[in-house]
């Protein structure tokens, strides 16, 4: 049997896979998760990722672009996956759900920070679960022990019988902090993993155009007296908006810093090179340079 | 050298006519076409003879020469293919230069050809002695021509052919330049579990002999390159060869493979037949020679991930750019091997549209314990082991529409799979092998086919026409459609189908035969300079070939060729000088306008257009011109020429021919 490659593809998803006689490697886009926001694209090293721009149709909103993947140029190391804000990606290696480059240390995982104390929430409360745009947040209510009742009592939180939990699905969410925002009680506490801004240039954006709005996974976009505006505190700095703005220039958007787990790697070299400014770039190798050094000077042993 | 003491000025020519058994006189008159000898002008003395080859006839022509005082010779025989180098020898013991010889063919161009009419043959003899005549009062004396031999080797291909080559041109002594493809020397049968017929393990007999060609202090191992250009002749050729960038420092590199453990990239190992898979810093397997990691830029994601791993020993590079090197050399032996068909365009077997066909190559690799599944032989579909392979013979092979020769070992390594397999697992396995004929003509072949026969193995003849596979979608069984000779036809449901696809000439064999100017045969492999008497040689004087590459051969039979072109070549190598005729082209410089019309007819790049004294002329390089004469036929100006075959000469012929008078 010669080596096969197999791609198929339906609303809900895009599967692409490699069989060799031994092993069988298989990557999905879901869909439904996908934005459209081509960071994958960008960090591909294959250079297998294309964008698919889907047109408006009748419809008077722009729906996102998508992507392609060549299925014969795929390699299957999921880089793309453990890159992708929205966790759109999954690669299997026989079926099971792989990460060979996070496992081999040679790539990063995207910090999702989110923190919630769920002790101090309001009683009832779904504000978060209902806010967030990419519904990672599922809530449900527990009847509190006796001795939870207790602890409660002894830290001074309000008595009350029923707890909440929550459970975030780190895999999807993108931390734009929309439920910090909403929160009524202030308990949740999000670190976004990409920094950087975004910038919408008045006099190159074409009134009625609202292309970026209709893409923009997390509302960070709004129209104000028919004019795009941003919200600076709930953006993601995807790039989703950007892939649909028709002028160039119109919309400004530049990565400074990515947060992820602690890494020596020369891919993630390059995809801070292709993800942030350059700027951002600096920063980070800088930061890794002088830990270098730091390390070195530590097992050199000087005499102070 | 023999010393021409004959005046030359005034041409005395001797005629020796042959009979030649009966060959000759039964249809020509020889009495008559010698008394006609006599008459023709310059000639001094005329005889026939039964044999003037023997050594009663050369010892008459010797005498002749001396007692006459001749100083040109004819011998109105057979082709001068044949005897003309006898011949010239004869007469050089008689001090006459052997190039005042000349030779009349009255035997394959007359007597043979025109038996029935003995008139016109007699006319014929006459006339062709008569030309022989014209030409040889016209001869020059000439020199020989000595080229001096580089005592350096170089031997593409490191195949099991090469691998014997290279010992044997190694341990006579001489410094042998292995030039491979691939990452590692051991070809073909590097990749196979056992061999024929005696099923010893193929790497364990091959892997100590490719240490050995690693270690030989006479070899060097040019591995990951490519031929870029041959220029030169015997005794003097100049290979560039690109060694292709590993990005590994070989000298630095241990082989520990501690990087590939660190390595996260996966891709399909060709090595396996993409059955299984290697990481993008890896050999491609574990016996390799030299074994020296190569990273593969195409999958590699540059993590540094190995840099880290190797450590202090350094032997990555990423910045390794391809070099190109020039090897000079005195022979090359050339032993690039074979590839195999990919069968996928063979619609009727279902070779990539159903899962459980596979090749004979692939099973191989199922078969071998270090291969992708651990010597597990399991379907594609479902992975489990089959309960009933049928194997098909001949897929693609000895099909007029596709390959019309036979590929050789297939039926023998048929023979060794099915054994295998029926010794293994017994009644728990049935095996069809669906043949045709089954060649098993070397030594203990037969043996093994009647070995095979006894075992249980079913044997089903039939035609090599309408065989097709289906498939059982559900299953994914296979039923093999065939016909018997008879025409009848037989329908056979196995769990799994085994192709022993042709093998064929390697993508790059045309290109390198271009390159060393010889030619293909039929089929496309290197064709042979005489395929029964000489079949190691090429048509260019120090070019041999061993192995698969100029016919499909086996193992033993690559082997001996391995060593018999190692003898070959150390017949050139061992000489102190490779005397060539002097019949090459000529140039006057002086007539030469460089108009590069000779470069553009010469069919061995014998000739270019140099810059010498200040003039651009045509330049022969010596050992690369086969005299063939086209360039003089071109040449506009009549610039060349070659010895003994001017211009002059030649219409004199041509008048001869006429009948005119000189
Ligand atoms: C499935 C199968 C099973 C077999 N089993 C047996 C068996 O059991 N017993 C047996 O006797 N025979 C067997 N054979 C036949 C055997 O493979 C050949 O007889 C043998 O490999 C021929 O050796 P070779 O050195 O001529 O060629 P190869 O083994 O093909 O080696 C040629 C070498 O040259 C290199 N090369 C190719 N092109 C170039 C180039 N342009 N420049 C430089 N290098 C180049 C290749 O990389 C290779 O290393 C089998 C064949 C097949 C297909
Ligand atoms: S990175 Fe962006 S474009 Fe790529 S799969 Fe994820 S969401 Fe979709
Ligand atoms: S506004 Fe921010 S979050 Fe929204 S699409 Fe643009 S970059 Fe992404
Ligand atoms: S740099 Fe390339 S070869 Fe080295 S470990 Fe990373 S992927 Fe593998
Ligand atoms: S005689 Fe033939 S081989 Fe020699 S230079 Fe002329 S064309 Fe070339």
């Amino acid at each position: 049997m010669p080596m096969k490659h197999f791609k198929e593809e339906s609303i809900d998803k895009l599967t692409i896979s490699q069989i060799l006689y031994t092993k069988q490697y298989g990557l999905t886009v879901d869909r439904n998760l996908c934005k459209g926001c081509v960071v994958c694209k960008l960090v591909c090293p294959r250079e297998a990722i294309t964008l698919v721009s889907i047109p408006k149709g009748s419809s008077d909103r722009i729906p996102p672009p998508s992507v392609d993947i060549d299925e014969n140029k795929c390699d299957f190391h999921a880089i793309c996956a453990v890159t992708c804000p929205f966790g759109a990606i999954q690669v299997t290696v026989n079926n099971e759900a792989k990460l060979p480059t996070v496992e081999k240390d040679a790539y990063p995982t995207l910090i999702r920070d989110i923190q919630i104390d769920s002790e101090r929430c309001q009683p009832d409360c779904k504000i978060c679960e209902d806010k967030c745009p990419l519904n990672a947040i599922s809530i449900h209510f527990e009847t509190l022990t006796n001795e939870e009742k207790v602890a409660r009592k002894e830290k001074n939180l309000p008595a009350t019988s029923k707890k909440t939990v929550i459970d975030v699905n780190k895999k999807i969410c993108a931390a734009c902090r929309l439920c910090e925002a909403f929160c009524p009680e202030k308990v949740i506490k999000v670190t976004k993993f990409f920094d950087g801004s975004i910038k919408i240039n008045q006099k190159l954006c074409p009134q009625g155009c609202h292309n970026c709005i209709d893409v923009c996974p997390v509302d960070a976009l709004y129209l104000d007296n028919n004019r795009v505006h941003v919200n600076d505190m709930f953006c993601i700095y995807c790039g989703a908006c950007s892939n649909v703005c028709p002028k160039p220039q119109a919309l400004e958007l530049s990565r400074t810093s990515i947060r992820h787990t602690p890494i020596k790697s020369g891919t993630w070299n390059k995809t801070l090179e292709k993800l942030t400014s350059t700027s951002g770039l600096n920063k980070e190798l800088g930061a890794k340079r002088v830990d270098k050094i730091k390390t070195l000077v530590k097992s050199l042993n000087l005499p102070r | 050298m023999s010393k021409n003491k004959l005046p030359l000025d005034s041409p005395k020519i001797g005629v020796f006519v042959c009979q030649c058994g009966s060959n000759i006189s039964s249809v020509i008159d020889v009495e008559d076409l010698t008394r006609f000898s006599k008459t023709l002008p310059n000639v001094a003395f005329a005889e026939n003879m039964n044999y003037p080859c023997d050594r009663n006839g050369q010892q008459k022509i010797v005498e002749a020469i001396k007692r006459y005082r001749l100083n040109r010779v004819i011998v109105a025989g057979c082709s001068p293919r044949l005897y003309e180098p006898t011949f010239q020898s004869c007469i050089s013991k008689a001090d006459l230069n052997p190039w005042l010889f000349e030779m009349a063919n009255i035997r394959e161009a007359v007597s043979w050809c025109h038996k029935d009419t003995p008139l016109e043959a007699a006319d014929k003899a006459k006339d062709i002695l008569r030309m022989a005549v014209a030409k040889a009062r016209l001869l020059e004396p000439l020199e020989p021509i000595n080229l001096s031999i580089n005592k350096n080797v170089m031997v593409i291909g490191g195949g099991i052919a090469g691998i014997n080559t290279s010992l044997d041109l190694a341990n006579m002594g001489y410094k042998v330049f292995v030039v491979e493809k691939t990452e590692s020397i051991g070809g073909k049968m590097a990749q196979l579990d056992k061999t024929f017929p005696t099923l010893d393990c193929s790497i364990c007999i091959e892997g100590p002999k490719m240490v050995d060609v690693g270690r030989h202090k006479n070899i060097e191992i040019i591995s990951f390159a490519d031929i870029l250009k041959v220029d030169g002749n015997v005794g003097n050729f100049k290979v560039t060869i690109r060694r292709n960038p590993r990005y590994i420092i070989a000298k630095n590199c241990t082989g520990c493979g501690e990087c590939r453990d660190a390595c996260p990239i996966e891709y399909p190992n060709t090595w396996d037949m993409n059955m299984g898979v290697r990481k993008a810093i890896s050999v491609p397997f574990d016996q390799a020679v030299p074994l020296v990691y190569t990273i593969n830029k195409d999958h590699c994601i540059e993590c540094y991930k190995c840099v880290d791993a190797c450590g202090a020993r350094n032997a990555i590079d990423f910045d390794q750019k391809s070099e190109e090197i020039e090897v000079k050399v005195g022979a090359i032996v050339v032993s690039i091997g074979y590839e195999m068909h990919d069968p996928v365009d063979m619609d009727e077997y279902g070779y990539g549209k159903y899962d459980n066909v596979v090749t004979a190559m692939e099973l191989e690799r199922l078969l071998l314990a270090a291969g992708p599944t651990g010597g597990k032989t399991v379907r594609a579909s479902d992975g489990h082991k089959p309960h009933s392979i049928a194997f098909i013979q001949c897929v693609g092979s000895r099909d007029i529409n596709k390959y019309e020769y036979c590929s050789g070992f297939c039926c023998m390594y048929t023979l060794k799979h099915a054994v295998m397999l029926k010794e293994k697992y017994k009644d728990d396995i049935v095996l069809h092998v669906f043949y045709t004929d089954m060649r098993s003509n070397f030594k203990g072949y037969e043996e093994f086919f009647n070995r095979a026969q006894k075992s249980g193995i079913k044997f089903i003849r039939v035609k090599l026409e309408n065989r097709f596979i289906t498939e059982d979608s559900t299953t994914k069984n296979l039923t093999v459609h065939a016909e018997t000779e008879d025409g009848k036809p037989v329908q056979q449901e196995v769990e799994m189908v085994v192709l022993a696809n042709a093998a064929v000439p390697t993508s790059k064999t045309a290109e390198l035969a271009k390159m060393l100017n010889i030619p293909l045969s039929k089929g496309g492999f290197f064709a042979e300079c005489q395929p029964k008497i000489r079949p190691m040689d090429t048509d260019v004087p120090g070019v041999f070939v061993a192995g698969a590459c100029h016919g499909l051969i086996d193992i033993p039979y690559s082997v001996s060729q391995g060593s018999g072109a190692a003898a070959e070549a150390a017949a050139v190598l061992s000489k102190s000088s490779w005397t060539i005729e002097p019949i090459i082209a000529k140039v006057n410089e002086d007539l030469c306008s460089g108009c590069k019309v000779c470069t553009s007819v010469c069919g061995y790049n014998a000739i270019n257009i140099e810059k010498i004294d200040d003039k651009e002329a045509a330049r022969v390089t010596v050992g690369l011109c086969r005299g063939c004469g086209i360039c003089g036929a071109a040449c506009p100006t009549g610039a060349i020429t070659m010895p003994n075959y001017t211009d002059k000469q030649m219409i004199a012929q041509v008048r001869a021919a006429l009948g005119e008078k000189n």
